[in-house]
């Protein structure tokens, strides 16, 4: 398939995982890539695997004028589809969750990807374009240890439905995709990290995936991306789209 | 209108690249649901 012929596509978080697998896809299917991540070295990486030549341009999710400037460099020439991919993650037993660390994830997942969304929607008026962001299962259910991050994500999702609302009549559409266990190095990093404090691992775990092979790689949450950004999926919005080999079924 | 959407679901869903993909309510309304 080549959907994205001609098309501009901001990918941030572009420098591992599934950022980095979805700038492959959308170089794969012809569009021209920006690449945007804080890791400058991952993003070179990402771009020696890239079909085509992306445009790279480093930012901090930290700085919300980074975030902005990113997008409006990005824009120059036009804006398609803005994949908002960069996130961060920290758990630990709530009683001693430093707030600091709260605000960093909150800023990090949902701050700089509201600011992000709204540099990008003057842009993407003019191409009816549309924006697809990254929530998570965490979006859609409470987990144990994972406050922050699965506040933040509950975010990201009402960022997503109420700019569904606000922007449809311009004809922007903007959806989330709700990932559940991905392997990715930010879930080998969880993995290898376990907090201190008094943690009951049968809360954490009680979401495992159904499927035999349940674990998503970052380039099946790629191919989602891909579809909602494309035309085929021109009548979706507003949506959050579950690939989680079956976690949150039941 | 109603069979073309639902082909566009099928394409997507009975893809390999759905392959993840089990339980999983997808919506495809124009925006009915947001809010």
């Amino acid at each position: 398939m080549n959907r994205f012929e001609g098309k501009k596509v901001l990918v941030t978080g572009a420098a591992s995982g599934i950022g980095q697998a979805t700038a492959i896809r959308f170089a794969e299917e012809g569009a021209n890539v920006v690449i945007a991540d804080v890791n400058e070295a991952g993003l070179q990486t990402t771009a020696e695997l890239m079909a085509q030549a992306p445009i790279i341009k480093p930012y901090n999710a930290l700085d919300n004028d980074s975030s902005q400037a990113l997008v409006n460099e990005a824009a120059e020439g036009g804006l398609d589809v803005v994949c908002n991919i960069s996130g961060t993650f920290g758990w630990g037993p709530s009683e001693n969750f430093s707030l600091g660390e709260f605000e960093r994830i909150m800023q990090i997942n949902t701050t700089s990807v509201f600011a992000i969304c709204q540099a990008a929607l003057p842009h993407l008026e003019k191409t009816k374009g549309t924006i697809v962001n990254t929530a998570s299962t965490a979006a859609l259910q409470g987990i144990a240890y994972t406050i922050a991050y699965s506040a933040s994500k509950h975010a990201v999702a009402a960022i997503t439905k109420g700019l569904a609302l606000e922007y449809g009549a311009k004809g922007v559409r903007v959806n989330a995709i709700c990932p559940g266990h991905v392997d990715t190095p930010m879930a080998a990093m969880i993995q290898e990290n376990i907090p201190e404090g008094n943690i009951d691992f049968d809360l954490v775990m009680r979401n495992a995936p159904k499927l035999v092979d349940g674990t998503c790689q970052p380039s099946d949450i790629a191919s989602l991306f891909a579809y909602l950004a494309s035309q085929e999926a021109s009548k979706v919005t507003g949506s959050l789209f579950t690939m989680d080999g079956g976690q949150l079924a039941g | 209108m109603k069979i073309l959407r639902l082909h566009r679901v099928e394409y997507f869903v009975n893809d390999e690249e759905a392959s993840k993909v089990t339980g999983s309510l997808f919506t495809m309304d124009g925006g009915q649901l947001a809010g």
